[in-house]
């Protein structure tokens, strides 16, 4: 049985719907990620498991406890908010050692946990410091620090890097994994960032309108999203109208404006959408014929548009140090089998 | 950059002007007048004496007046802020149509005259007014109880005509609690209460000690309260002053009075800030 299950939750404001019957598990020490747009229903699936919303139905249940009669101050469950919410009035110290303090931890073993826990995210020089004497990446870490000092069952993380500069909130990442791993601690994740859940997650779940679209580990969730939502989300993709000409299990022979293609997948009826990465298309001899319209450096890669009789399609190539094509020029466009994937709308 | 430099004091100076005219230029006229003697027989005399001072500040009579306008104030203070940080904090916790509806509600008083709402609690108040009758009626008291010429009604007309200033100022700063921070609380094992008392309370104190400051300079200078539900019998300041100018003629003495309170309600306000402020400096910054 997994650590924590989240079976068939709903949430109504009114009569619509903010969560609209999620269901997934996280086993125990795994970090899963809830990936998914603005107002998707990320937060409100985590307050409820944190218990600060009342679900309108569904069952949430940690270790085999269900949670419905819990509240939030008996959960044992850490949470890192969006703003942080350091209490103001107290040191860094004061901060961390609250949750101790309200589980009637003795003074000595306090300050000892605390210490460790300072350390654990390198702020033992800041021990008292204010919070308005941090800057937004060391307030992070206290706010981490705080929840993970209280060893609690569950720790849960709502959107913590969006009040971050880019390149603090790429340390961060890096760093929160890094100290997730090494208390072994079961972890959820709410992001709108999909690079931040490919990146930091064991399993991504994508949601999107209250629903959960995807789940899986990162690789397989990019690879094969499924829908045309989750491939869009999750990453740059082409998106391409194509003809069944025949089937055989697990493949399709395809037409594209043309061209005729295989792909792996499944679907019934005459016609289809395919999935392609922009990283996954090359030049060619042969293949989808069409001219560069635009190429923009990246540093790494060459991003060029392309348009064919199919519309028009983002190729990604890696930079080897040479010029690009110039636009206008006319290529072909070519992939394996297996890059071209099958959504459903 | 120069016409930049000067717009602050461009902008500034229309109250500038109407605050010397009518504020700054009255207070240097009342100090003046308050070093100024009076005799019956002679009236006011523009000599420079210290006599008004010695008087307000050495007589036993001026003593008790000063103590009782100071004890009211504290006390008015006290349960204004004992009143007012809870419904302060029970309007912060309400949904958005609500919250306007029972503003409204505690601001709707300032709008009726303090002499109207004051005549209100004599009524209420009086030997044979409705709080008697009901609580003999009921039972509770054998006899009416004391409220028309007492410390207990002055105090209690006073609270009902300051308190919203103090849940206006409270409520303003709970307005910039992060509301995360209480759920914050819960989740590191707090209780309701404790998180009132250890995370809310001291984020809300700019706004108490506002409040405070408000209330209790407004309750040591208040004239009207007092002086319908006090009487005579228990003078406060506001009206030993105003019996100076207005029964006895005796203008430098008033201004003795007044500046007196004026300078007692400014150390005293200062030192209460000094305080509140280093005790809490974490939360004004
Ligand atoms: N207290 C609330 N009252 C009414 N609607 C709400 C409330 N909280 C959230 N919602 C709505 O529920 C939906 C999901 O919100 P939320 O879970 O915060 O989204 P996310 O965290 O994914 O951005 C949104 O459409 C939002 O407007
Ligand atoms: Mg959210």
């Amino acid at each position: 049985m997994a650590f924590l299950e989240v079976q068939g939750l709903v949430k109504h404001y009114g009569s619509t719907p903010a969560v609209d019957g999620v269901d997934f598990t996280v086993e125990r020490g795994e970090f899963l990620s809830l990936l998914g747009p603005s107002g998707c229903g990320k937060s409100t699936t985590l307050m409820a498991i944190a218990g600060f919303i009342e679900p309108t139905s569904g069952r949430i249940a940690i270790d085999g406890r269900d949670m419905a009669a819990v509240k939030p101050n008996r959960r044992n469950i850490g949470i890192v908010f969006q703003s942080f919410a350091l209490f103001p009035h107290m040191t860094v110290t004061e901060n961390v050692a609250f949750g101790l303090e309200m589980r009637r931890v003795a003074a000595a073993d306090r300050a000892n946990r605390v210490a460790d826990a300072l350390q654990l995210v390198r702020l033992d020089a800041f021990a008292d410091r204010y919070p308005k004497q941090l800057s937004g990446g060391q307030q992070q870490r206290v706010a981490l620090a705080r929840a993970l000092v209280i060893r609690p069952d569950l720790l849960l993380l709502d959107e913590p890097m969006s009040s971050l500069d880019a390149k603090l909130r790429d340390e961060m990442r890096v760093e929160i994994r890094d100290i997730q791993r090494r208390v072994a601690i079961t972890t959820i994740l709410v992001t709108h960032d999909q690079t931040e859940a490919l990146l930091m997650a064991d399993r991504v779940a994508v949601m999107d309108r209250g629903r959960i679209q995807c789940i899986g580990p990162p690789h397989e969730v990019y690879e094969k999203p499924g829908s045309a939502f989750v491939s869009n989300f999750l990453g740059r993709t082409n998106l391409i109208a194509a003809e069944i000409i025949a089937r055989s299990p697990g493949r399709l022979r395809l037409a594209v404006a043309g061209v005729e293609i295989e792909a792996v997948g499944e679907a019934t009826g005459e016609r289809t959408t395919l999935s392609i990465r922009p990283e996954r298309v090359a030049f060619g001899e042969q293949g989808l014929p069409g001219r560069v319209e635009s190429c923009l450096f990246m540093g790494g890669q060459w991003m060029y548009r392309v348009a064919t009789q199919a519309g028009e399609l983002v190729v990604l190539r890696p930079n080897e140090g040479g010029a690009p094509l110039a636009t206008g020029a006319s290529v072909h466009l070519a992939w394996p089998a297996a890059a071209a994937h099958i959504v459903h709308d | 950059m120069t016409e930049r430099r000067h717009l602050p004091y461009g902008l500034s100076a229309p109250a500038t002007l109407v605050l010397t005219a009518f504020m700054a230029a009255p207070l240097v006229m009342v100090l003046l007048l308050s070093f100024h003697t009076f005799t019956m027989a002679t009236g006011i005399r523009p000599e420079v004496s210290l006599a008004n001072y010695v008087e307000v500040l050495g007589d036993g009579y001026f003593h008790t007046i000063f103590g009782r306008t100071f004890l009211l104030a504290a006390a008015v203070t006290g349960v204004a802020a004992l009143i007012g940080v809870p419904e302060a904090y029970i309007i912060h916790r309400m949904r958005p149509p609500w919250r306007s509806i029972f503003l409204l509600v505690i601001l709707g008083p300032l709008l009726v005259s303090v002499v109207v709402r004051t005549l209100g609690w004599a009524v209420l108040l009086g030997r044979n007014g409705i709080v008697n009758a009901g609580l003999t009626g009921l039972g509770i008291l054998e006899r009416p109880a004391e409220f028309m010429f007492t410390m207990t009604g002055m105090t209690v007309a006073l609270v009902h005509v300051l308190v919203p200033f103090m849940v206006l100022s409270v409520w303003t700063s709970l307005r910039r609690l992060d509301p995360a921070v209480e759920a914050a609380g819960l989740s590191l094992g707090a209780s309701q209460a404790t998180v009132l008392r250890r995370i809310v309370l001291p984020q809300a104190m700019p706004g108490i000690l506002a409040g405070s400051l408000i209330v209790f300079t407004l309750a040591a200078s208040a004239f009207a309260t007092p002086a319908i539900v006090g009487g005579r019998r228990l003078k406060v300041v506001a009206m030993a002053a105003y019996d100076e100018f207005l029964n006895s003629q005796n203008w430098p003495l008033g201004a003795a009075i007044v500046v007196v309170l004026l300078v007692a309600m400014v150390t005293i306000v200062v030192g209460y800030n000094r305080i509140v402020e280093r005790r809490y400096r974490q939360v004004f910054q």
